[in-house]
């Protein structure tokens, strides 16, 4: 298919979900009219598109609906191959094996962990916890970024790649969980190459007013997030 | 060292294992299977999957492959000029991508607590179990197998539940797929247990093997073995500890559960009579 076909983002601007979808959509130079949802009010839109989860983010294509953030990314690198914008996924297959357990890797560590120091803990023993699975899961992703990088810029080698956008997604709240709890989740003591790897993927054109890098401005939008996940659960 | 030829670090058992091994036979890929004793790993499942130590694990020629929905694809794109197993369109690829992380998320969560609840709960959690795959059922609508006229992905994917569903059913006492509530999903198990693959890999279902059965919990934590008391109908932790595992469930559900549990974090189903290694050419 060639380049155009209109194209639609229902998200929210702090999800990290929603970040990667954007990022990969600017790589690849495509636009896109992007609608930010209200949760707690969701559109006729995101119901009719999204049934099953009923949530962020999702793609519209001519129309049609993709969900689920990694789908969606895949979707965007087959139809949009070739078109001039390096791939996401590498073309080796192992290699893409490989990037797609890291990302499966950093959804499962790194996604439960998120979840779990900013909506889900009780107390401050509890996000410290959850602070801390996610410093280990990002240890392991240090090494896994020596592997997959072999020494250059990205998870991806020279150009962002899958794992770089899935792992990128994050990067807004790790700012402002950082101011939290006032010591870094990528600490560069600790994890030199992601410390590294997060300047220059922030500094990429792709990320640019898409990953936010406000750490209060995202503080001040987590009560309504978390008034969001109160009304889901009292369901 | 030129390490050739492709295996498959496995447990009879899991369901997810079981997905690879049709991918593989679906394409004619000669694979050597090594079962693995899941309380007791070997060095070299641990050498090929560091990060999360669990089954299955592709091989191929040296190079590991973990994560059973990521192994299937991989399987598809060096065999690709074998079997189709992906669709072909990118957006029926991504339906059906998203239907593989529904049922494997959310359906088999709904599935599980089946096993283990008892009394009202039980029908409550038999309802939700029917909610969840009448909504995966949808995407069977108006045709044989998920991927159409053949079995493909998702149906590689879910198709472990035309086996082990049932085998959930008995031991459970309840009904979750029946011709009233899910008559897609009732016809498409047919046919899945009709395709040759899945005739040649499913696992024994009689009771004789699982007589033997000793459950070992294979979370982090390492729960204990469970150990018939004496003559008894029951079982016991040892050592003892805590955990979610009702003890005054019947013998023939903790057996399942176990063999269920394979499911959910990929095996914990230690057979000490069964330690196998086959070889399929």
């Amino acid at each position: 298919m060639a380049e155009g076909g209109d194209l639609k983002v229902l998200g929210v601007w702090t999800s990290p979900y929603v970040i990667r979808v954007r990022v990969a959509l600017n790589l690849k130079s495509l636009p896109y009219e992007y609608v930010e949802e209200n949760l707690g009010s969701k559109s006729a839109l995101l119901l009719a598109s999204n049934p099953v989860h009923k949530t962020v983010p999702v793609l519209l294509h001519g129309g049609r609906p993709v969900n689920e953030s990694q789908v969606i990314l895949q979707y965007i690198d087959e139809v949009w191959a070739g078109t001039g914008a390096p791939s996401l996924l590498p073309a080796d297959p192992h290699e893409r094996a490989a990037a797609r357990f890291w990302a499966a890797y950093v959804d499962d560590k790194i996604g439960a962990a998120w979840q779990g120091m900013l909506f889900m803990c009780t107390t401050e023993e509890e996000r410290a916890a959850a602070v801390a699975r996610a410093v280990a899961a990002l240890e392991t992703l240090e090494g896994a970024f020596e592997e997959c990088s072999k020494g250059k810029a990205f998870f991806g080698g020279d150009a962002i790649g899958f794992v770089d956008v899935v792992l990128g997604g994050y990067l807004g709240w790790f700012r402002a969980v950082d101011k939290m709890i006032g010591r870094r989740l990528i600490d560069p003591a600790r994890t030199p190459l992601l410390a590294r790897w997060e300047e220059r993927f922030r500094a990429a054109e792709a990320a640019r007013g898409v990953v936010p890098d406000d750490a209060d401005k995202m503080l001040e939008f987590l009560p309504t997030v978390l008034a969001w996940i109160d009304a889901f659960k009292s369901k | 060292m030129a390490e050739k030829g492709v295996k498959v670090f496995g447990m009879w058992a899991s369901p997810m294992v079981i997905r690879v091994e049709w991918a593989l036979r679906l394409k004619g890929v000669a694979y050597e299977y090594i079962d693995e004793d899941l309380g007791n790993k070997s060095d070299a499942l641990l050498r090929y999957n560091p990060v999360t130590k669990k089954v299955p694990v592709l091989v191929h020629d040296g190079e590991p492959i973990a994560e059973s929905a990521i192994i299937v694809e991989y399987i598809d794109e060096v065999w690709k000029d074998g079997y189709t197993i992906m669709p072909a369109d990118p957006y029926e690829r991504a339906q059906a991508r998203f239907w593989a992380k529904y049922a494997d998320e959310k359906c088999n969560a709904a599935i599980f607590p089946v096993f283990t609840a008892t009394g009202e709960a039980q029908s409550k959690v038999v309802h939700e179990a029917q909610q969840c795959l009448k909504t995966l059922e949808k995407a069977l609508e108006g045709k044989k197998f998920f991927g159409g006229d053949a079995f493909g992905y998702l149906d590689i994917v879910v198709g472990w539940y035309a086996h082990w569903l049932p085998i959930i059913e008995e031991v459970s006492g309840v009904s979750i797929v029946t011709e009233e509530e899910l008559p897609l999903m009732k016809a498409w198990f047919d046919q899945i247990l009709a395709v040759d693959v899945v005739k040649e890999t499913l696992p024994p279902r009689d009771n004789t093997s699982r007589k033997t059965l000793i459950y070992t919990g294979s979370r982090a934590q390492g729960q204990g073995a469970l150990v018939p008391v004496g003559n008894t109908n029951r079982y016991q932790r040892f050592p003892p500890t805590a955990g979610n595992l009702p003890e005054s469930l019947p013998r023939q559900r903790i057996e399942v559960l176990g063999f269920l549990e394979g499911f959910r974090d990929i095996g914990l189903f230690h057979i000490a009579s069964m330690h196998q290694k086959r070889v399929w050419v």
